[in-house]
């Protein structure tokens, strides 16, 4: 009887399909006829043949209706309307009820408004009332929703928002659901009852509607076609005042964060799914507000922040933004979202948007935090006993009998009674942290505004008052003509920063220097050079002497933008957005004589170098944007054009010769006057344009295109296109899907490719340029002189990269567990390389486009799932883990260009490979290219092992809990990876175990196991005054070690006041709380931070407290 | 009513402000016009630089200065004395130096990565006379007569530092033009092409250079001997006939000088120092803050002892070497007793304080040499009468007796002996002159054990740069590297 059934019924499913295709959304009463006999069987079954026998769906969400699918039912129907069959099925159930159209009937508890088995939409044969049904979408607190979708529910029937939240709908059954959906917001069904209606859109929490923000645009992770990741202020603001970028640390797949030291103001280096240049830039490409913001700062004096990145340059211009003025950062990673940036986003994108004020009554919010920063982990190094051992055993073994006169530690001229912990004493103090932020925002449903003014301290773990000192300033307004077509938006945020840092990172000091070495002050304050009775120095290296000069650098930062649009008609709307950054620094160094040597200062002049430096960029970026509804799609086309220049100037005043310290800032009071300056200008031109077709939220195809000209390239290849094309299907909103996987509450496969460019070579690389040169004395014969810094290549071209992305994102159980699994290759070519010269040529490289290939894979995986959420207690966790390979593809030119290989990542290195100390000569051993052993191995020749300092994997896992009005949540970070490990063999930056060096002598404790006597298995070899073979080990891969870890990265607390307390405290809230960073690392490398390896002062732990007050 | 103005304005700057922006932007888009840069105001161009006479001569003047502002001790090509003199047997290193990297010249275990500093430093230079010569040929705006000096100084250039590439480094690839895909592949020239190359650029330079010293416009005449001119060419010509042992040229040459006794004789040996005194051919003018001399500054060493920037002294080879009575010992060393120790070291540089009025400028070719070249190149020909009236000038100055003819002299070793003593930290001449003699072996053979290292005849030359040796395959490293 079933199989009688099937067959026709198969045909009939296919029939409905096709029909369905052809006339979809038509009524047809004709399939609604049911035919089913069985005994037993699964309620979810006789749904299916009811779905294969007329194409309508059934929707049964057990966990509203209590109704499970696997009931057993009897039923005997033959050619019975199926609202007969519903209702019988649901005969036993008093509060449940069910709504159905054409093509969908839906289960719902009891709906009080119909009576049962009510028709509602489209039914002509009903008796109903038509009318026009118009209304308002605001959201929880009023504000107009614009652009809302309000919909019959299953039909094409159905209109959009206006911008004043506003729709009209004609004809309208008295009665029909309607659906009103918008980006950001929970989607809400209703009945029509009334003409007019006020409706409320309550704002998601479900993330996969909150809004995301894209190039030129904004969309949802649901219907989002590219690869982006995103994060909200909520998580930035758990981060103790810093860098916004180091919030982005492991809580995005995809994304490598390093910071490149301890101290405020450090440099930040960014990776977006790995490294596409081998030499080249491979920062993103910063936006701010729709600005774009430099990604490198102007080189200043000091760089004892550490660089971001390989530029060397210290520092990060994202310092000098406030975190907390930010609302979120996104990150883009693929073709689909990055194609429209042209030739400057193939390392990615990241895009700032800043805060903006919502409509209601004005509101303060007042944040004041303080904390306080350490050093997380010291090194084990010698003690004084150790050490003598180490500098006696030494000389012994190499035949000295008495310490010569410069072997002050040995010789009687150092205290040799002293044992000093050098770590605790250089970089063993208290940073102290104090941040306090006030913003006021409020407005109509027109104008709205966002006021705020931040204030950050920081100071440093070094002995001496280095400080850091921020104010800012960050504006928005909007608005929006009372008609709705004309809009103004203006942001702007300024900071002044006012830095004090040291002149030098003496963190190495504080490893290296030997445990005896003497005080750095004398009784009275002054530096002591701990003289001999002859009044020699003999304390060179006395790490605070350095420390006596003074730099100063102060850096105001203008960001603003301005965008005026204007809709022509409904659905094209024309704007331009107009945009301006200034960054001015000022940095002044000052060298005292006090810092040098006494016997020196006969030689040496107080100096004074001044770095002035202006970064400035204008835009002008005009669009038309025209978005149509066309077939039941939405049609959305943007057309926009760049016009931008950036310049860059720099002044470089050295001025010498001051008669005493305190004139040093005045170059009147100077002998000698130096300088140099860079002016450089960067002209960028683009034409854009990008199409979305979105068929009825389940097919989105998204094509980008960008005509790019950059004044970086040479004249012969100054233009380029780019582009891409990413689609997503959105399987779950098949209706096959609904009944196959009921459990999958959101399903979508996106894929996209296309091209993106590398620009980052900076200004007149392919001229052939001559440069004076820099003469602090004397002119030669009082004329100046010209070098060659440059040699031409007027074919330079950008990197191209390929990418190449499949995403597949999941949702279950109503999109509580959220999956995302991402796979990306992106291919870079045309690789921008400094081509590698013989010296004879007369410089080292000459930049040209290689055709080399790079390959980034890289998956990606999210898990977010909400696992409790109850009135009082929400637990959720977002997981991602990322497992990139860099790998190098094709190089033509290798042999020139040693320190990459085909098949291996670009970031390899190549080494000896250790085999160990010789137990019966005492010597370090490597094996030769030939698979022999000795002891001198040839450079480069029989450098045959390579390490690669890239991640296996990383990830974080983030927890947060909250039960009534206290909150905790913790992250931990994970990586695997290799680094090299600076101690294992002593201190190998030329400072070998045995030798003095004056002073900067110590070592770790790990250098104990030496070879001391013939069948010794030992790790070192024996200790030496001269060093002598010993560098040896530092070029081979026994400094390399396992640097994997797992950080408890962040934990936040907070506890918010009870609501009958904030009424009597008449506060609208209060919230206190706890953020602390870098907290506990598990790890085997031996060194500070696997975070950031080498030996720079490493990141802090932070500890701040502090309180949120909104009045 | 005032709303709907504020519609009407607000929809004129829509459709008649913002419409045509956009219109004319996308228009624009893909202009040329509007990506093109000058070239940078803080630079010239390449092209530019052979338009006019200034920064012609900028050129070449750059060069003196990046010569003149190099520091003995970070391997400059100034430094030529300093590290052949720890390399040879003039200089012993301070102890508490031993970590620094002189130590590797010093006890002769340099490495390929140590070693390479004159290399790294004079090619690059040698780019930049070579653009000289390529472009000021058809540099029609230029002065004629500047154009002539500025050729002849770059070939001059170009012959002064093969000379010294070549007597280093042995076979060095001979590069005469500034087109990298030819250069960055070319192999090591034979010493002997690389010498006749050295030898036709002094010929071209003697012809084109003028007899006087210029000034910076290279139109006036000036009394600071600090560009070369003919006299620079001749006198390197000289000493490049004596080392390819061209006897006869040698003589010649030097003769030429010698005789030019309008602007050429000895001066009291404190006076050869001095910045522009009659002796001097060819002189640096110091550029450096504050100092006279580099080699003040790194060779004077006071009470307060060695330092990082004062790490060497003279050896007692060198010091036993002078004869009793020899004024040189007196005027061009010093000794000072630290911590109960007596070191020697050179003094022939003077004025080490700063600020001090510039006195002295480095001395990179005096008349002294150019008798001693023609003693030499004399001797070779068996005139020996000659060859000991050159050498005994020299003597006499230093109040030391007259050599005889007649006495059994072996002339060569009395010859070399006096350089030593003559030219001592002045420019590597002792290592040359060791390599030159072939005396190299047996007397390192003595020296390096002495100073904590082992000879081998491999050490006569530096190892070439590593990575030239990767970015060029045609290059072979010097042997024992």
């Amino acid at each position: 009887m079933q199989s009688r059934v099937s067959r026709p019924s198969l045909l009939f499913t296919l029939l409905s399909l096709v029909y369905s295709l052809y006339a979809f959304g038509t009524p047809n009463r004709q399939f609604q006829k049911i035919t089913i006999t069985a005994i037993n069987i699964p309620l979810g079954e006789v749904f299916k043949k009811i779905h294969q026998q007329t194409g309508i769906s059934i929707t049964n969400k057990t966990d509203e209706t209590e109704l499970s699918n696997r009931k057993k039912v009897t039923v005997n129907f033959v050619k019975t309307d199926i609202t007969e069959v519903m209702s019988f099925l649901l005969i036993d159930y008093k509060d449940l009820n069910f709504i159905q159209n054409d093509k969908n009937i839906v289960i719902i508890k009891t709906f009080p408004l119909i009576p049962k088995g009510h028709f509602i939409a489209n039914q002509k044969d009903t008796a109903t009332v038509i009318f026009p049904f118009s209304g308002k979408i605001v959201d929880a607190s009023g504000n107009p929703i614009p652009g809302a979708t309000i919909k019959i529910k299953d039909s094409k029937h159905g209109t959009i928002s206006n911008s004043d939240g506003s729709f009209r709908l004609s004809d309208v059954n008295k009665g029909t659901l309607i659906v009103i959906s918008s980006i950001g917001f929970e989607s809400k069904e209703i009945v029509v009852d009334i003409k007019n209606t006020t409706i409320e859109l309550a704002s998601r929490t479900n993330n996969l509607d909150e809004k995301v923000v894209m190039a030129y645009g904004s969309t949802t992770k649901r219907l989002n076609t590219g690869n982006i990741s995103s994060l909200k202020a909520i998580d930035i603001e758990k981060q103790p005042p810093s860098n916004p970028l180091l919030s982005l640390q492991g809580r995005v797949p995809g994304v490598v964060i390093q910071q490149a030291s301890g101290l405020f103001n450090s440099g930040v280096t960014i990776h977006i799914q790995g490294l596409n240049s081998i030499q080249s830039g491979n920062d993103p490409f910063f936006v701010i507000d729709g600005v774009p913001y430099i990604s490198q700062l102007l080189p200043i004096g000091n760089a004892s922040a550490g660089a971001s990145g390989s530029s060397g340059i210290a520092g990060n211009p994202l310092n000098f933004l406030n975190s907390s003025d930010i609302e979120s950062i996104e990150v883009l990673k693929d073709a689909d979202a990055t194609a429209i940036y042209g030739s400057r986003a193939a390392n990615g994108a990241v895009l700032i948007t800043t805060k903006k004020g919502k409509s209601g009554e004005t509101k303060t919010d007042i944040t004041l935090q303080t904390g306080w920063g350490k050093v997380g982990h010291m090194l084990r190094l010698l003690n004084t006993k150790e050490y003598l051992n180490m500098r006696h055993e030494a000389l012994a073994n190499d035949d000295i009998t008495t310490p010569s006169q410069s072997d002050y530690d040995l010789n009687g001229t150092w205290d040799t009674t002293r044992d000093i912990n050098w770590q605790k004493e250089l970089i063993g103090n208290t940073a102290n942290y104090t941040d306090a932020q006030v913003s006021l925002s409020g407005g109509t449903s027109l104008t709205q505004f966002l006021i705020g003014a931040g204030y950050n301290k920081q100071t440093s773990v070094f002995p001496g008052k280095f400080s850091d000192t921020k104010g800012s300033l960050h504006i928005s307004i909007n608005n929006t003509s009372s008609n709705q077509k004309f809009k103004v938006r203006l942001s702007a945020s300024y900071m002044y920063d006012n830095n004090k840092p040291p002149l030098g990172d003496i963190t190495n000091n504080a490893i290296t220097l030997s445990p005896v070495a003497p005080d750095p002050y004398n009784s009275d304050g002054s530096i002591n050079w701990a003289p001999t009775a002859a009044g020699s120095t003999t304390y060179y290296l006395n790490p605070l002497a350095y420390l006596v000069n003074v730099n100063t650098n102060k850096t105001t930062n203008l960001t603003s933008n301005l965008v005026v649009g204007y809709e022509l008609i409904p659905g094209l709307e024309v704007r331009s957005s107009f945009g301006y950054n200034n960054m001015v620094g000022n940095e002044i160094t000052k060298q005292y004589l006090t810092s040098v040597y006494p016997e020196y200062r006969m030689y040496y002049y107080r100096s004074s170098i001044f770095f002035n430096n202006r970064l400035n960029s204008c835009l002008v970026e005009p669009q038309i944007e025209f978005k149509r509804n066309l077939n039941k799609g939405k049609f959305n086309v943007l057309v926009g054009s760049t016009i931008s220049q950036n310049n860059n100037d720099q002044s470089v005043t050295t001025a010498t010769g001051f008669s005493n310290d305190l004139v040093m800032e005045d170059l009147a009071s100077a002998i000698n006057l130096s300088g140099s300056n860079i002016n450089s200008i960067y002209k960028y031109n683009a034409l854009y344009g990008r199409m979305t077709y979105n068929w009825m939220d389940k097919y989105i195809v998204n094509l980008n295109a960008r005509r790019d000209g950059s004044s970086r390239f040479g004249p012969k290849n100054q233009f380029h296109n780019f582009g891409s094309i990413g689609i997503a299907w959105i399987f779950s909103q098949e209706v096959f899907f609904e009944n196959i996987f009921p459990t999958l509450s959101f399903g979508k496969i996106r894929g996209s490719y296309g091209t993106t460019g590398n620009d980052q070579i900076g200004d007149y690389q392919f001229l052939n340029l001559y440069q004076p040169i820099l003469v602090i004395g004397n002119l030669y014969q009082n004329a100046l002189g010209l070098a060659a810094s440059t040699l031409t290549n007027p074919y330079l071209q950008w990197e191209e990269t390929k990418k190449l992305q499949l995403g597949l994102e999941l949702g279950f159980i109503q999109d509580k567990i959220l999956f995302t699994l991402n796979f990306n290759q992106n291919r870079s070519s045309n690789q921008l390389l400094p081509f590698s010269l013989p010296i004879t040529t007369g410089f080292t490289s000459i930049i040209k486009n290689f055709p080399a290939v790079i390959q980034n894979t890289g998956w990606e995986f999210t898990l977010n799932t909400i696992n409790i959420k109850t009135k009082d207690l929400s637990w959720t966790t977002n997981i991602n883990l990322t497992i990139p390979k860099n790998k190098l593809l094709s190089f033509s030119g290798e042999n020139s260009y040693n320190t990459i290989s085909v098949g291996k990542s670009i970031t390899m290195q190549r080494l000896f490979q250790y085999n160990g100390v010789n137990d019966t000569t005492g010597i370090y051993e490597f094996k030769d290219a030939k698979g022999n052993i000795t002891s001198n191995p040839s450079d480069p020749s029989d450098k045959i092992s390579i390490v690669t300092p890239d991640p296996k994997f990383y990830g974080g896992i983030q927890n947060s809990f909250s039960y009534k009005g206290f909150s905790l949540d913790f992250l931990f970070t994970f990586c695997k990876q290799n680094a090299q490990d600076n101690l294992s063999y002593g201190m190998l930056n030329a400072i070998y175990p045995g030798t003095f060096n004056y002073g900067k002598s110590n070592q770790p404790k790990s250098i104990l196991d030496r070879w001391q006597k013939e069948g010794d298995n030992a790790r070192l070899q024996p200790f030496s005054t001269s060093g002598k073979t010993l560098s040896l080990v530092g070029s081979s891969d026994a400094i390399w070690s396992d640097a994997s870890y797992i950080k408890l990265k962040n934990v936040s607390i907070s506890w918010q006041l009870p609501d009958r307390w904030k009424k009597i405290a008449h506060l609208q809230n209060l919230r206190l709380f706890m953020h602390a960073q870098n907290l506990i690392t598990i790890t085997n490398y031996k060194s500070f931070d696997p975070e950031t390896p080498g030996l720079a002062l490493p990141p802090l732990r932070v500890i701040t407290f502090g309180v949120h007050i909104t009045l | 009513m005032v709303q709907k103005i504020n519609y009407r304005i607000k929809r004129q700057i829509g459709t008649k402000i913002l419409l045509p922006i956009c219109v004319l932007s996308v228009l624009l888009t893909s202009c040329k016009k509007l990506i093109e840069v000058n070239t940078p105001t803080t630079s010239i161009s390449g092209e530019n630089v052979f338009t006019n006479d200034g920064t012609a001569i900028s050129l070449l003047t750059g060069i003196y200065t990046q010569i003149s502002s190099g520091s003995l001790l970070y391997g400059d090509f100034i430094s030529v004395g300093l590290l052949t003199g720890l390399s040879g047997d003039e200089l012993t290193l301070d102890i508490g130096s031993k970590g620094q990297p002189l130590n590797d010249f010093y006890i002769n275990k340099l490495t390929s990565n140590t070693g390479n500093n004159l290399w790294y430093n004079i090619y690059p230079k040698i780019f930049v006379v070579n653009s000289a010569i390529e472009k000021l040929p058809n540099a029609t705006s230029l002065t004629a007569g500047v154009k002539r000096q500025l050729l002849g100084e770059a070939k001059f250039m170009r012959a002064f530092f093969y000379f010294y590439l070549v007597n280093l480094y042995g076979d060095i690839p001979l590069v005469l033009s500034t087109d990298y895909t030819v250069n960055s592949v070319r192999p090591r020239t034979p010493k002997a092409e690389v010498w006749s190359q050295i030898i036709a650029d002094l010929k071209d330079a003697k012809e084109l250079l003028t007899t006087d010293y210029l000034d910076a416009t290279l139109l006036g005449i000036s009394p600071e001997r600090v560009r070369p001119n003919k006299w620079a060419a001749t006198a390197l010509l000289a000493r490049s006939y004596l080392y390819t042992q061209d006897w006869i040229n040698a003589e010649a040459q030097a003769t030429e000088v010698i005789n030019h006794t309008a602007l050429f004789h000895l001066d009291s040996l404190n006076n050869v120092f001095q910045k522009n005194n009659p002796e001097a051919i060819w002189q640096l003018q110091p550029v450096n803050y504050g100092s006279n001399t580099e080699d003040a500054k790194t060779y004077i060493i006071h009470s307060d002892g060695f330092s990082l920037s004062k790490p060497v002294y003279l050896s007692e080879n060198l010091v036993n070497s002078f004869e009793i009575n020899d004024q040189r010992k007196i005027s061009w060393t010093n000794t000072i007793t630290i911590s109960g120790n007596s070191y020697a070291f050179p003094s022939k540089y003077k004025s080490d304080s700063l600020n001090a009025p510039l006195t002295e400028y480095n001395t990179v070719l005096r008349l002294a040499e150019q008798f001693l070249i023609r003693s030499e190149a004399k001797a070779e020909q068996k005139n020996i009468q000659g060859s000991l009236d050159d050498l005994n000038t020299i003597r006499k100055r230093a109040w030391l007796k007259k050599y005889e003819i007649g006495t059994s002299l072996d002339l060569s070793k009395i010859i070399y002996q006096e350089r030593r003593v003559e030219l001592f930290n002045e420019w590597g001449h002792r290592w040359l002159d060791l390599k030159r003699s072939k005396t190299v072996n047996s007397v390192m053979g003595i020296v390096t054990p002495q100073k904590g290292g082992t000879w081998s005849p491999n050490w006569q030359l530096y190892p070439i740069p590593p990575s030239d040796i990767l970015a060029n395959k045609n290059i072979i490293q010097n042997p024992g590297y």
